[in-house]
């Protein structure tokens, strides 16, 4: 019983690590939007405003899909254990 | 202290959540957007008025130019109606004086000419006389005789008559 | 290094009604956002002339011809009623989120909450795209371009509140255990660096935890102030731009 409880636990903790690799796309997808923008706004400085509102909008977007792999972390940390153990 | 899962569902809850938003929403509707809106609506009809008013105010202005200007110039044009008939006037006048002093002058030439021609008859007249008295004088010292006076006369007459 | 615990709201007490209705930090944070907001609006809203003559009634005028610009940029002049509601959104979520700066539990870093208002936005989107192609239509809509895809067509449908509520729900619940974790670590950093104090200075260090002053808020400015006020502004605008696309939709 030990040894399972032990790899239920484990395998919480590393399943919330590997969620949170979810975090790279968003990096990587939002570096890009804001260097989009930077360089419409270069190009185009009076439109600074709208550009500004439509990338924070795009970001938020595709921020989403790290917000779900930090909220599966926080699940498999907060409540898997629980769950899991609870049937064990 | 108990407390929730970090992520737990309550339907109560969510349903708490969506009746303060409803609140919420009402009372910014009820007691900021009501208030404000009304005060900015009164602003623009004030605004609105005053719009109105200054145009109004700017055409009456222009018709009172206008006036002004059309009234300018009938004034000018009255002016000129003015010196023109002085002028005609003054003209006429002129011409008429010329007229009646021209009249004046002619008929004291026409009068002096009487005057002359009557002193010239006069004149003559006496001169007649006077010729016809010597000649009578002459003719009683010539002719002492015979002739009457009235014969006398006659002969004299007829012969002044043919000088 | 024992104390740190992430939990959710704590529960104050329980209505005892249909089987106990927890009353949570949550609910009584939400009410006490929504005082604030309505003593706000009514102390902005006080005295107003039509000549500006007080700072109260320009701010509260900026407010409102903000968020009207706002809506009126973001969807047609047939939706200018749903200003209130946008601001209420704007509010709430920005209020709610910001409480977390004076150390309360803010009422978004429950689901409940967050659920609650995406549910309500779903619920606009469904009537609106009920009203503009009728009930058939909306339902031809999910056969659309193919029927093979109408399983993901529900399933994209089912995942926008879901998608809003946790993209809210997990930046504010980031910012929580962020700010959690600083604060025990803070706790027992300053433990270590003043515990070996003789006396009474060792035991102060472990009563009261110097380092949380100050450094916690270079965090907070993002987590609590910069997130707070983005989430608010992008929730929003999700639900106006979801809104009135549903109401254009075909």
């Amino acid at each position: 019983m030990e040894i399972a409880k032990a790899i239920v636990l484990a395998g919480c903790a590393i399943g919330a690590g590997l969620a949170l690799i979810a975090g790279i796309g968003p990096g990587i997808g939002e570096g890009y939007a804001v260097g989009k923008a930077c360089e419409a706004i270069g190009r185009q400085p009076e439109c600074k405003g709208s550009v500004t509102s439509t990338m924070i909008l795009g970001c938020a977007i595709a921020e989403t899909t790290g917000i779900y792999g930090f909220v599966t972390g926080l699940l498999l940390i907060l409540l898997a254990p629980n769950l899991f153990l609870g049937r064990l | 202290m108990e407390a929730l899962e970090l992520i737990s569902i309550n339907a109560w809850h969510t349903i708490a959540a969506i009746c303060n938003l409803l609140i919420l929403t009402w009372v910014f509707k009820r007691f900021l957007f009501k208030p404000v809106q009304k005060i900015l609506a009164e602003r623009q009809a004030q605004v609105d008025s005053m719009y109105r008013e200054a145009e109004d105010s700017r055409t009456a202005a222009e018709q009172d130019r206008r006036e002004y200007h059309e009234k300018l110039e009938n004034a000018e044009r009255e002016v000129e109606d003015i010196i023109k008939s002085a002028t005609q006037r003054a003209e006429k006048m002129g011409d008429e004086i010329v007229a009646e002093a021209n009249a004046k002058a002619d008929a004291a030439i026409r009068k002096a000419d009487a005057d002359i021609a009557q002193s010239k008859k006069k004149a003559v007249n006496e001169i007649k006389n006077e010729i016809a008295g010597i000649s009578v004088s002459i003719a009683e010292k010539v002719v002492e005789r015979e002739i009457s006076e009235k014969d006398h006369e006659a002969i004299i007459e007829s012969f002044i008559e043919q000088l | 290094m024992d104390n740190i615990s992430i939990t959710g709201a704590k529960i104050l007490f329980e209505i005892p009604v249909f089987g106990g209705i927890p009353i949570t930090e949550t609910q009584v944070n939400s009410w006490i956002v929504m005082a604030i907001l309505t003593l706000l609006c009514i102390f902005l809203t006080r005295n107003l002339s039509v000549k500006p003559t007080t700072k109260r009634q320009i701010v509260a005028e900026w407010i409102v011809e903000k968020v009207t610009g706002l809506v009126k940029a973001n969807m047609s002049e047939k939706f200018s009623h749903y200003t209130p509601f946008i601001a209420a959104i704007l509010g709430l979520s920005a209020m709610s989120s910001l409480l977390s700066l004076l150390g309360m539990y803010p009422p978004t870093a429950d689901l409940n909450t967050v659920a609650g208002w995406a549910i309500l936005v779903f619920v606009l989107i469904t009537y609106y795209k009920i009203k503009t192609s009728g009930f058939l239509g909306y339902l031809k809509g999910y056969t659309q371009p193919i029927p093979v895809l109408t399983p993901f067509n529900i399933l994209s449908e089912f995942s926008t509140p879901i998608s809003m509520a946790f993209r809210h729900f997990g930046n504010v619940v980031s910012g929580v255990v962020i700010s959690t974790m600083l604060y025990a670590a803070l706790a027992s950093f300053s433990v270590v660096l003043f515990g070996w104090l003789p006396g009474i200075f060792g035991q102060l260090a472990e009563w009261f935890p110097i380092l949380q002053i100050g450094i916690p808020a270079v965090f907070s400015i993002y987590f609590d102030i910069f997130s707070s006020c983005m989430q608010a502004f992008i929730f929003s605008m999700l639900t106006m731009l979801y809104v009135s696309g549903a109401a254009e939709s075909d």
